[in-house]
């Protein structure tokens, strides 16, 4: 079993050996981990501020659509090797934070119970973007694989493949920078604060 | 979906049975009751054909019909309730129950082990790394299934209670039995009564229900014939009658009840009902559905048992067959759902009834031969009856179509095309809703065709059946009637399937359509609801897993309510098999399988079905365990608690909401308030309904056992005005491993001076305070009456506050005599109160969320024996409005002592179990994981021991460096026992004194040494000034010098011991640091009790004492030897010494000036004789950064062992005897500190240079460079503080060692290189000083040369001059030295050519000596000059060696000084 484990992360490794980032993406990253800058409230005021940050991805064209905020929700897993959530996060929509609360639990259901398509999706594609694998109700769920097998899960309401495809990238991007970190072990809990997908919500 | 015990075909087979009515008459209805049956019932069992059947299709082809069953129902002239079937279906949904106590096994595939009630599933993730071998294993394993039989009985149920719709004749009536009994009076009539009946029912537009297939419906009639009762005879006669009038193959004569009711033999025979007991029911309760009406005939007949038979009633209750349903019936109907309300009411009555009569067995009355019989006539209906019926009726129907079918088919499209204009455009179905309400008049052709096919379906003619299905739905989808088109549809999918040989595929589409159809036009969920039964069950059949789940899932998600009907329990149960179907994939999908699970489970609660929803969370629960979906499982633990509470499962609640509570939870504060209320609301059941049973171990707080403390003692008593109690230890002091290192040296020390010098060997030092830093490898050791705290670290992991209340810890105690050897043996509980150990209970102690507090619990031993501490006992409990608790200060709540409670709270225990350090000494422990014993709650109590509380009076907090203070000490036993062998150790003893020997001179009360000095003077007369006092005391007088520990010092108690309740008050010197800075120092007080105890020998009280000083004085000194040879007592042997005083104070304090008073000396070998006097100054004063050099002539003086010399020279008025207290203390503890100081420099230092066989020589040498005087500046300062004048006294020591080297008050800092080379070979050998440096060697011998300054000499008269010349040689060591002496003038030196001219030494120009130690000798020499002018007379050259030494250290005595003469002409 341990050999197993060790294989994902040598997968790890050589995908970021191969994974070439444009240029400009790992450059606003780096700035990112480099000089966090102030991290704009969840408004519309960050939001704006990012934009004026991606206006050179808006020229080539693979940014060009920022989806509205204001009236979805997503919610976003890490799953691990054993079926286990990594890192989770929510963003609602300003209004509906309190009448989602008790249901959060949902989320994970969803999440959980799409793991099986996407385990039977991904061998069935060349990419590591699945793009949508599962509907529950109104939630939609996208997923991403990476090389070394961890799944990126997107519960969202609203249809929004380009962008959820752009956030999927640019988290895989942090996520093997942190799995980097020597101190991680792979699979365990990300508490670190470094992958703040907060920052990189807005740009739907 | 879960694997059913029939076949698909079966299953198939059986959803669609020829229904056959039955009438009876009140007689032949008693009969059978006898049995404890109805008719239907009767027959029920026997109602599968055994042999196979063989019929003729129209076109004359032989048709085998196989396992033929039939369905005889008694007549029910009401259609079924909605609500009856949904009780109903709840009813067997909740009475089948997976089997309990099965034991499953569990199969390990993947990363899920399931296990699924009666059985376990393989189930893995296609996880990459074993996704091969999962694969492999999957397809080599034998699949288990899983059973659910409450879906089973659930559809069983739901297919018969299906009421008869227009658009379909599966479940038509086909043919009806008319039972008579022959014992009736008039069987014939009863007969036609019946027919009659039945035409009525079939044929008035009354009865709208039960639909029958065809207008003329078979009729056959059954004489019933009790053999026990009746005349055989008279039934035979009425057969024949019967015969005779409906033919033999219309009539059947049955004969049961052959047996007399005898109890005893029963058993033997088998009971087919057994089996169908529960359908039995069922059907029971679907005939008594129509409520109001069955309990009266069930009444009835119970009257009619019991009272025996009377005509008129049962007449009038035959005629209550036909009337009373109706009259009953329709205010019922009217009143719509009170009928459902109603039912309720009167079900659980028949409810148990039914039980009751269930309880006797059925056909207790039959013999096998009459099973038999019964069978028999069964299949002689089938056979002779209904087959041919049914197959004439086919034949007639399809020569009806046949005929019909050209003419009317195109002269309807003709017309069609005529009027329509063209071809009807395709139709979207919802378009088409509104033709959904098309009705077809009963014996329209398209139903012919409809009826055709059902007939050849229930038959089992499924090719015929198809194409005629396929011909009507053409038909009902060319008329737009989609109602008859999804029927038409969904039967065409099952009889295509049904086919044998499979010619065609299963048109799953056609299924489809049809569902949708039922669902979005009809609005018929009861239909769709079928059709999706059926459709799964056949995709199931064909390995379509996937698109059976979707099915049936497109069925739950439809929430509304159909027909006051809510659809939770069809939706749970749908979802369930979904899930099933899931885990039977190819590659099951595990947690596709949990999420459905999930959802069924919800909708069985939402249904009711609490242990369905229970079993259904539980199975999820194994795949969502342990992954980290805390939100998830946080929603499965709550739910799993809440129905096991409500099932009285109280354990299984507990621990759900156990596993809510101590998981790391996410949830927010309100729901983890929710969450705890719920599960003290539950444990507080499970307690009461055990209250006699062991306290539960409760899961909150956390209690973070390694950071328990244990605290022997009482807590230190706060100061009390001037009286500073002594630090001693308690919980409140952070450990710190530094500090606890040096204490157990102090009392290591201590101990080892107490028992002569050697530690014994079972020493272990007292701990106070335990910790998980300290030793726990020993039990330790508290003492009788004597507190033990306890302190324990809860940790509330949740968001919400928690109240502990009456917390208290929890005990065992084992009282042992330890002074008798034999121990009587006896066990107790901690309980309060006890009067073996008493414990405080803190009332409330509250814990605010995500807090960690500690909480200190006391114990009171009373007895001496072995105490086991166990853990807490407390209620746990929360507080009221937690919510709105964050504004609320808690600390308010606590001091007011008034916490709101609310009420929940449940008592129970938390164990404190401590792992011990983890062993790593042995190989074996380094390989392995083993753990030491901790014992640290299992102390020892052991016999009174004293109690020692010492106390500081005065004590200062600042001082000036070296700065004298006089401070009081008290000492109390506040204990039962005396106490003796007081002693008290410290890492600085040169800090302070109790004063030696001659201090009972002193004051002895603090009072009355206010103003005081700290030292003892005497006045002197001003004639003494600048010159020495002196007094003579040796070290032993004041405590120093006993062996090598001067670290302990024995505190002078009168007696030597401390009686109960004494206190003693003693004088206490201190001298202030000679650094400044803030320093701690640290006091270890020891004592033993009067009685030696076995474990317990001594015990100590620690004290910190920081003291914070500033700086004062600093003190310089030097030694040199004085040149002047002879002094006043003609010995050679004199020094001057040259001591600076500089005041470094930085003034910040208020001291305005220092006086030194008093330059004493003590040496045992010198002593200072007078001051030379530099400045006309009376005595010394040193304003801020002055500074002041004193110069005093020191001599040597006799010296007898051990004693020192001490020779005060005084500057002032008054002379302080430096040989007495404090003075001399100090002095001898400076004294010491420096001999240990300098003993750990020479032993690094002979490390080196032992092997030296040339290092005595060195020594010696080097010893007359050596004197042991010390210098003692002692001063006064004058301090304003508050505008108060003090005058502050002190002392500086200087200790000199080496002449000509500078000597300081304080210990030089040596300055630390920041930074070393690291060097990687070994450091060379720095060779030893095998030669005396040149400076030591001059120091050997002293030389001085005696001649008259200037001389007269008249070179006129004589050309020479011959001048006198005496060399003073003093021989400074101790060894005797050989000394040459040569005179061959040389010039070395530059300097000497530019003197002018020279001189010669006159006679003998070489002297070899021998100087004895000390000696002095002079030598007469003459010098010759031949000129006037200033000569040097420093020519001759002294080479000095040590006697017994080779020539190696001969080294020339150059005379440093210049020795100039000058010669005169006269």
């Amino acid at each position: 079993m341990r050999n197993h484990l060790a294989e994902p992360r040598l997968l790890e490794r050589a995908a970021l050996s191969c994974y070439q980032p444009p240029p400009t993406a790992l450059g606003r990253t780096l700035a990112r981990f480099g000089r966090p800058p102030p991290s704009p409230p969840l408004g519309r005021g960050g939001a704006i501020s990012l934009r004026r940050n991606r206006c050179r991805h808006e020229i080539t064209g693979d940014r060009s659509i920022i989806l509205k905020t204001m009236s979805a929700s997503f919610y976003f897993v890490i799953v691990g090797h054993h079926d286990n959530p990594v890192f989770e996060t929510e963003w609602l929509p300003p209004g509906k934070v309190e009448s989602k609360d008790d249901h959060r639990h949902l989320n994970q259901f969803i999440a959980h119970a799409a793991l099986d398509l996407v385990d039977e999706n991904m061998w069935l594609s060349n990419n590591m973007y699945l793009k949508t694998v599962d509907k529950f109700n109104e939630w939609f769920v996208s997923a991403f694989v990476t090389a070394g097998h961890m799944r990126f899960i997107m519960l969202h309401d609203v249809r929004q493949e380009d962008g959820i495809k752009n956030f999927f990238s640019d988290v895989y991007d942090l996520y093997i920078k942190f799995a980097m970190n020597p101190f991680y072990e792979p699979n365990s809990p990300i508490r670190s604060n470094a992958i703040n997908l907060n920052i990189l919500f807005p740009k739907f | 979906m879960a694997q059913c015990v029939q076949s698909v075909q079966e299953f198939l087979q059986d959803a669609f049975v020829p229904l056959v009515a039955a009438l009876c008459s009140d007689e032949a209805e008693r009969l059978t009751r006898r049995n404890g049956l109805s008719f239907a019932e009767l027959v029920k069992p026997f109602c599968r054909l055994t042999s196979e059947v063989h019929m003729r299709d129209p076109n004359n082809q032989l048709h085998i019909i196989k396992n033929l069953k039939i369905a005889v129902n008694n007549i029910i002239t009401h259609p079924p309730q909605p609500g009856a079937i949904r009780k109903l279906l709840n009813d067997v949904v909740s009475v089948s129950q997976p089997a309990e106590g099965l034991v499953a096994n569990v199969i390990t595939a993947g990363d899920y082990d399931l296990n699924i009630s009666d059985r376990s599933i393989k189930a893995s993730v296609p996880w990459y790394s074993n996704w091969k071998e999962t694969l492999m294993e999957l397809n080599t394993s034998t699949f288990y299934t899983a059973t659910t039989p409450w879906f089973e009985s659930y559809r069983e149920s739901f297919l018969q209670s299906m009421p008869a719709s227009d658009h379909e004749f599966l479940n038509h009536y086909v043919a009806c039995m008319l039972v008579v009994s022959s014992s009736e009076p008039e069987p014939v009539e009863q007969f036609l009564k019946l027919s009659q009946e039945q035409h009525r029912i079939q044929h008035s537009s009354d009865y709208l229900y039960p639909k029958w297939f065809i207008p003329n419906t078979l009729k056959y009639y059954v004489l019933l014939h009790d053999v026990s009762a009746g005349e055989e005879q008279r039934a035979d006669s009425i057969y024949e009658e019967m015969k005779q009038r409906y033919g033999t193959q219309g009539c059947y004569l049955l004969k049961i009840n052959s047996r007399v009711s005898n109890r005893g033999v029963d058993e033997q025979i088998p009971d087919p009902w057994s089996q169908y007991l529960q359908k039995n029911s069922i059907q029971n309760q679907e005939s008594y559905e129509d409520g109001p009406y069955t309990v009266i005939s069930n009444k009835s007949a119970d009257h009619l048992i019991s009272d025996g038979l009377d005509i008129d009633i049962r007449d009038g209750l035959s005629n209550n067959f036909k009337a009373h349903p109706l009259q009953l019936d329709h205010p019922s109907d009217t009143s719509g759902t009170l009928d459902g309300t109603d039912f309720i009411k009167t079900t659980p009555s028949l409810h148990e009834s039914k039980k009751s009569s269930s309880g006797t067995p059925h056909g207790a009355c039959l013999t096998l031969t009459d099973h038999d019989r019964i069978r028999q006539f069964i299949q002689e209906f089938t056979f002779r009856g209904l087959l041919p019926h049914i197959e004439k009726t086919i034949r007639q129907l399809n020569d009806q179509l046949i005929s019909r079918k050209g003419l009317s088919r195109s002269l309807f499209s003709a017309t069609k095309k005529w009027f329509g204009g063209g071809k009807v455009p395709e139709k979207s179905i919802n378009e088409l809703k509104n033709t959904s309400g098309l009705l077809y008049p009963p014996e329209a052709p398209e139903l012919q065709i409809r009826k055709m096919a059902d007939l050849c379906f229930l038959v089992q003619h499924y090719e015929l059946a198809y194409s005629c299905y396929h011909t009507a739905k053409k038909d009902f989808l060319n008329d737009q009637a989609m109602f008859y088109a999804a029927g038409a549809l969904e039967m065409a999918a099952v009889s295509a399937f049904l086919q044998p040989g499979a010619p065609r595929p299963y048109p799953a589409h056609y299924m489809d359509t049809a569902i949708q159809t039922y669902r979005d036009i009809c609005k018929n969920m009861v239909l769709a609801e079928r059709c999706v039964l059926l459709s799964a069950e056949i995709l199931k059949s064909q390995s379509k897993y996937s698109e059976a789940a979707a099915l049936l899932i497109r069925l739950t998600s439809e929430q509304n309510i159909w027909m006051g009907m809510d659809s939770d329990l069809r939706s749970a149960l749908l979802l369930e098999q979904a899930a099933h179907c899931f885990i039977n994939m190819k590659s099951p999908m595990v947690r596709k399988f949990a999420f459905h699970m999930i959802l069924a489970g919800h909708r069985f609660s939402k249904a009711g079905q609490k242990k369905h929803a229970l079993r259904c969370y539980c199975q999820a629960m194994q795949v969502y365990k342990g992954k980290g979906w805390s939100l998830a499982e946080d929603h499965i633990n709550f739910t799993i608690g809440r129905q096991s509470f409500t099932l009285r499962q109280l354990d299984n609640a507990v621990s759900a909401f156990r596993h809510i509570l101590i998981n790391d939870s996410k949830q927010p504060a309100a729901q983890q308030g929710a969450f705890l209320r719920e599960y003290l609301y539950v444990y507080k059941n499970v307690t009461q309904l055990s209250p006699d049973g062991p306290l539960p171990q409760l899961p909150l707080p956390y209690i973070n056992s390694s950071a328990t403390r244990v605290f022997f003692g009482h807590n230190r008593r706060p100061a009390e005005g001037e009286k500073q109690a002594a630090t001693h230890i308690s919980l409140d002091q952070e450990y710190d491993s530094e500090s606890s290192q040096q204490w157990k040296e102090l009392e290591e020390q201590v101990v080892a001076v107490a028992n002569k010098g050697i530690i014994p060997s079972n020493f272990q030092p007292t701990q106070y305070c335990l910790n998980s830093y300290s030793d726990n490898s020993r039990f330790p050791l508290a003492v009788v009456e004597e507190p033990i705290t306890v302190e324990v670290a809860f940790r509330n992991p949740l968001k919400v506050p928690l109240l502990l209340t009456d917390l208290s810890l929890l005990w065992k105690f084992q009282p042992k005599d330890f002074n008798v050897k034999h121990n009587e043996e006896t066990k107790e509980l901690g309980v309060c109160g006890s009067d073996v150990i008493g414990a405080e209970v803190i009332a409330e102690f509250l814990i605010n969320s995500e807090e960690t507090k500690m909480a200190r619990l006391k114990l009171f031993p009373h007895q001496t024996g072995e105490l086991h501490i166990l853990g807490v006992v407390y209620n746990l409990g929360t507080i009221q409005g937690s919510t709105a608790l964050d504004g609320l200060d808690p600390s308010i709540g606590m001091q007011t002592g008034k916490l709101v409670s609310n009420g929940l709270s449940v008592r129970g225990r938390q164990d404190l179990e401590i792992q011990g350090p983890r062993l790593n000494n042995t190989k074996e422990e380094k390989t392995s994981i083993k753990y030491g014993p901790d014992r640290r709650l299992d102390p020892i109590i052991t016999e009174e021991m004293p109690l020692l509380e010492v106390f500081f009076i005065n004590f200062p907090t600042g001082l000036l460096c070296g700065e004298i203070r006089k401070a009081y000490v008290e000492f109390v036993n506040v204990s039962k026992c005396p106490l003796t062998a007081l002693k008290v150790v410290s890492k600085h003893p040169e800090f302070f004194t109790f004063g030696g020997n001659t201090a009972i001179l002193t004051p002895l009360s603090p009072s009355a040494s206010e103003n005081c000095s700290a030292y003892k003077t005497v006045v002197t007369d001003s004639t003494s000034l600048h010159t020495a006092l002196l007094s003579s005391a040796s070290s032993g007088d004041f405590g120093v010098g006993t062996g090598s520990q001067p670290e302990v010092i024995h505190v002078p108690l009168l007696d030597s011991v401390l009686l109960p309740g004494a206190s003693v008050q003693l004088p206490m010197w201190l001298r202030g640091p000679d650094e400044e800075g803030v320093h701690e120092i640290n006091f270890l007080f020891y004592y033993e009790s009067i009685r030696k105890h076995s474990k317990m020998c001594h015990r100590v009280l620690r004290h910190t004492a920081v003291i914070c000083t500033s700086r004062s004085l600093n003190v310089r000194a030097t030694v040199s030897r004085s040149n002047a040879l002879e002094d006043e007592e003609g010995r050679g042997d004199n020094m001057l010494v040259f001591v600076d005083v500089e005041n470094i104070n930085t003034s910040e304090t208020g001291v305005k000036e220092f006086h030194v008073v008093q330059v004493s000396s003590n040496s045992k070998h010198w002593k200072l004789q007078k001051s030379v006097k530099v400045s006309e100054d009376k005595d010394t004063k040193l304003a801020s950064r002055e500074r002041a050099k004193l110069c005093f002539k020191a001599v040597r003086c006799k010296s007898f062992d051990e004693t020192y010399t001490f020779a005060d020279i005084v500057f002032g008025n008054e002379q302080i005897i430096s040989s007495a207290s404090p003075c001399a203390d100090f002095f001898f503890r400076s004294l010491s500190s420096q001999l240990k100081r300098a003993h750990v420099q020479s032993n690094t230092h002979a490390s080196q240079a032992a092997a030296k066989q040339s290092f005595e020589a060195v020594r010696l040498i080097q010893k007359c460079s050596e004197v042991d005087l010390n210098i003692v500046v002692l001063w006064k300062a004058y301090v304003v503080e508050d505008s108060k004048q003090l005058i502050l006294e002190g002392q500086h020591h200087v200790a000199l060692h080496t002449i000509g080297k500078e000597a300081f008050s304080f210990p030089q800092k040596l300055e630390q290189p920041e930074m070393v080379l690291l060097k990687f070979f070994r450091p060379e050998n720095t060779p030893a000083p095998t030669r005396p440096t040149p400076e030591q060697l001059s120091n050997l011998i002293k030389t001085s040369l005696r001649y008259p300054e200037s001389f007269n000499h008249s070179f006129h008269q004589k050309s020479l001059c011959l001048v006198p010349v005496t060399l003073l040689l003093s021989n400074c060591s101790q060894a005797d030295v050989d000394v040459i002496i040569d005179l061959r003038h040389k010039t070395t030196s530059p300097e000497a050519l530019e003197v002018h001219g020279s001189f010669t030494w006159l006679g003998q120009t070489q002297y070899k000596l021998q100087l004895k130690s000390q000696e002095v000798y002079s030598l007469q020499l003459k010098a010759c000059f031949v000129h006037t002018g200033v000569y040097n007379l420093g020519t001759p050259r002294v080479f000095a060696k040590l006697a017994d030494q080779v020539t190696l250290f001969e080294t020339s005595q150059q005379n440093s000084m210049p020795a100039l003469i000058i010669i005169n002409n006269i």
